[in-house]
């Protein structure tokens, strides 16, 4: 009998509205063990390459892990992988929340959907029962409204729900998935996907607890979490501020982006920080399933904008993205734009960077008043950028059209040179994390297979001459045994870039909270694989979850060679390569040859070719032997 | 008096809860480092936040930042300087 996990993988046809179960074997499992790991198995083994990522053929996966359902802090995260509608690569994004778990009770580790149904349902999975339901009643409305509506027609009250809005039916390209209305599987457009599919939502209740090998071990790690928790500095600022503490940071430093990475700083910054949130319009902070760190900010604020607590609150990315990114520093109308963001299902760093990068196109004459239904484009704005959101969403006009698409594509429509104002790689726009001051997280934004994501790696700074030593200690584990500079790129970085790549790549594979976990947070990797071993009964160890982890990027790289992607596609943004300049501070920037020598570098470190191709006899030592006839 | 310096600390993050201020002008020795600084403000603040500043097993666990620049926590402060001390994030 499993141990952990259920040992039951549900297909789904929407086309054909028939529903199987296929029941893997425990080497399957300890093979690829959930979240992105399977996902990639699934995409690569069920879809066919260059097929529509809006059709039929596209195949989305939804995954929890072995692990899920463990009643600890960070364990409640899932998967989504997909061919993404804004790359046409791969893509896996993960949410934390409600849902994972409920999977889990409701009797699957992971859902193949693929087909399109021919009117709007959701899926229902009670039990181990699977029904797909219609769902004409609840498309169209905002996601908080639909989930109400959903648990009143099931009479489940504490159903949950990964759930689209009308970004994701009108297929906005970087459309989202939420659930509970607040916690997004942000990236890439797998909300766009869904809603091809007419799939509004994929509802579980579930009530049956998967069995564990030892639930006293288990319960001593969860009273270790809750007892330590608060003595890790980033766990303990998590908790009091949310990642909107990262602001105070990024606007002391002037490392903040602002209006399309053209600068590092905007006058009163601190205003959309953590604290000023605090001082503000926080209610308070809300938890993950099981989770005591409660980073989730809930905000609520008066007129004009009446933001609605249901949809949570601004976090990091969103506050630079809507913030600085547009020029703008007041945190109640940032909360207005996640507001909306979240009711629609979009994903908050692609919407604000397809803007800025809209609004200085307009600036420099290459969008005009005719292309913009005589709109002014400009920065500081608040007006506009909630107009702009809903324009978006609802695919409002020839300007909404065209930001929907997001920057790559609007840029190819737009023409004119457009091209160096879009701030992306592979199509996805790059979160608000600057790489000209930290190469590695530039490492991950040019190679990673998604496109422009930051959580590929640990950042830089963690372990850099001025890193705390708990970070620089805790990562030694890994063989990660010197302290490097944030902005030097050379195979020391490279090596670190290798390393740390595989450990968020294990992280997202067993779907775990990065934000509970070692190098930077409390658990250590002693608890993890300790963990590991009290919920599977298998003898696990650190070396094991590192191989998942290269695995799953070497199946993610494989997608995408499989797809025609190659060594052009690993690049940075011109802008990336122009100075930042500081007032006080060195200027920043990255060295473009350097830079691609480090890439050059990084794939042979990886064993892959000069296209990026994993080579045979890597795929073969990672028992991916099967995909070597996918790219070759 | 003479061997006294004075110096601007910038009150963000986490400290706010112990310092209930926006900014504090401080008279510190002179060659004391940001360790120093952060041992007269536990000192100062009680113990629950020298319990958030230090670890018994790591020692000091906050970033310093000393005139908009990253520095290391054995930074000797000088006349004049403006500091922060925030608590070590890297990410979003």
């Amino acid at each position: 009998m499993p141990l952990g996990y259920n040992g039951k993988i549900l297909h789904v046809d929407l086309t054909t509205s028939k529903h199987w179960i296929e029941e893997p074997d425990e080497v399957f499992y300890r093979t690829y063990m959930g979240g992105g790991c399977i996902g990639a198995y699934y995409l690569l083994k069920e879809m066919k390459p260059y097929v529509d990522p809006l059709g039929p053929d596209n195949v989305i996966v939804f995954a929890v892990s072995i692990l899920t359902g463990a009643p600890l802090a960070g364990f409640s995260r899932h998967s989504v992988a997909t061919k993404s509608p804004l790359t046409n690569a791969y893509l896996d994004s993960e949410a934390g929340g409600f849902w994972a778990p409920e999977l889990k009770f409701s009797g699957f580790d992971a859902i193949v959907v693929k087909g399109i149904a021919s009117k709007p349902v959701y899926l229902y999975i009670h039990d181990g029962e699977v029904a797909i339901r219609d769902a004409q009643q609840v498309w169209g409305k905002v996601t908080g409204e639909a989930q109400e509506l959903i648990r009143k027609e099931l009479d489940e009250p504490k159903a949950r729900m990964l759930m689209i809005g009308p970004g994701g039916e009108n297929l906005v390209k970087y459309a989202c998935i939420l659930n509970e209305c607040k916690h997004a599987n942000g990236r890439g457009g797998a909300g766009a996907v869904m809603g091809s599919k007419n799939l509004k939502a994929v509802v579980c209740r579930g009530t049956k607890k998967p069995e564990f090998h030892d639930n006293a071990r288990i319960l001593e790690h969860a009273k270790w979490f809750g007892d330590n928790f608060m003595k890790n500095p980033a766990n303990k600022s998590g908790h009091d501020f949310g990642s909107a503490d990262y602001v105070s940071h990024q606007v002391e430093l002037e490392e903040f982006p602002t209006k399309n990475f053209k600068f590092g700083s905007i006058k009163n910054g601190e205003e959309l920080s953590g604290t000023y949130m605090a001082e503000t319009i926080l209610e308070k902070g809300e938890r993950c399933w099981a989770c005591q760190v409660a980073c989730k900010r809930v905000v609520k604020t008066g007129a004009p904008y009446n933001v609605d607590p249901q949809y949570g609150g601004p976090e990091y990315e969103t506050l630079a993205a809507f913030g600085s990114n547009l020029g703008i520093t007041n945190i109640e109308y940032v909360a207005k734009a996640n507001e909306l963001c979240q009711k629609y299902s979009i994903d908050t760093i692609s919407a604000g960077m397809t803007i800025s990068f809209a609004i200085e196109c307009f600036e420099n004459g290459i969008l005009k008043k005719d292309d913009t239904e005589g709109i002014e484009l400009e920065y500081g704005n608040e007006a506009l950028v909630l107009d702009l959101i809903e324009r978006i969403a609802f695919r409002k006009g020839k300007l909404g059209n065209l930001l929907a698409e997001g920057s790559k594509k609007a840029s190819e429509m737009i023409g004119g040179g457009s091209d160096r104002y879009a701030i992306h790689t592979k199509g996805m726009e790059l979160a608000l994390h600057d790489p000209r001051v930290k190469t590695g997280v530039g490492l991950g934004y040019a190679c990673s297979p998604v496109g422009g994501d930051h959580v590929v790696v640990e950042h830089d700074n963690d372990f850099d001459e001025f890193a705390p030593k708990i970070f620089v200690e805790q990562v030694k584990p890994l063989g990660l045994l010197r302290r490097i500079n944030s902005k030097y790129i050379g195979p020391e970085k490279v090596r670190n870039f290798v390393y740390l790549q595989n450990h968020f790549s294990f992280m997202d594979s067993l779907t775990l909270c990065v934000l509970t976990f070692a190098p930077v947070r409390s658990f250590t990797m002693k608890h993890l694989i300790d963990i590991m071993d009290a919920i599977t009964g298998w003898e696990n160890s650190l070396w094991e979850v590192m191989k998942l982890g290269e695995r799953r990027v070497n199946l993610a790289k494989a997608f995408n060679i499989r797809e025609g992607f190659g060594r052009k596609d690993d690049i940075l943004p011109v802008r990336m390569y122009e100075y930042l300049k500081k007032s006080n501070l060195e200027d920043a920037r990255i060295d473009k040859e350097e830079f691609n020598a480090a890439i050059d570098l990084l794939y042979e470190m990886m064993n892959w070719d000069s296209e990026g191709r994993p080579r045979k006899a890597k795929l073969h030592e990672l028992d991916l032997g099967w995909v070597i006839g996918e790219i070759y | 008096m003479g061997n006294m310096i004075k110096i601007t600390l910038e009150i963000r993050s986490g400290l706010k809860e112990y310092v209930q201020t926006e900014v504090l002008d401080i008279s510190i020795q002179n060659g004391s480092s940001f360790v120093d600084l952060a041992n007269w403000l536990s000192k100062t603040y009680g113990d629950a936040l020298a319990d958030v500043l230090f670890s018994k097993k790591y020692g000091f666990l906050w970033l310093c930042v000393k005139n908009r620049k990253r520095v290391l926590p054995e930074e000797i402060l000088e006349e004049g300087d403006r500091v922060m001390l925030l608590p070590p994030l890297a990410g979003g």
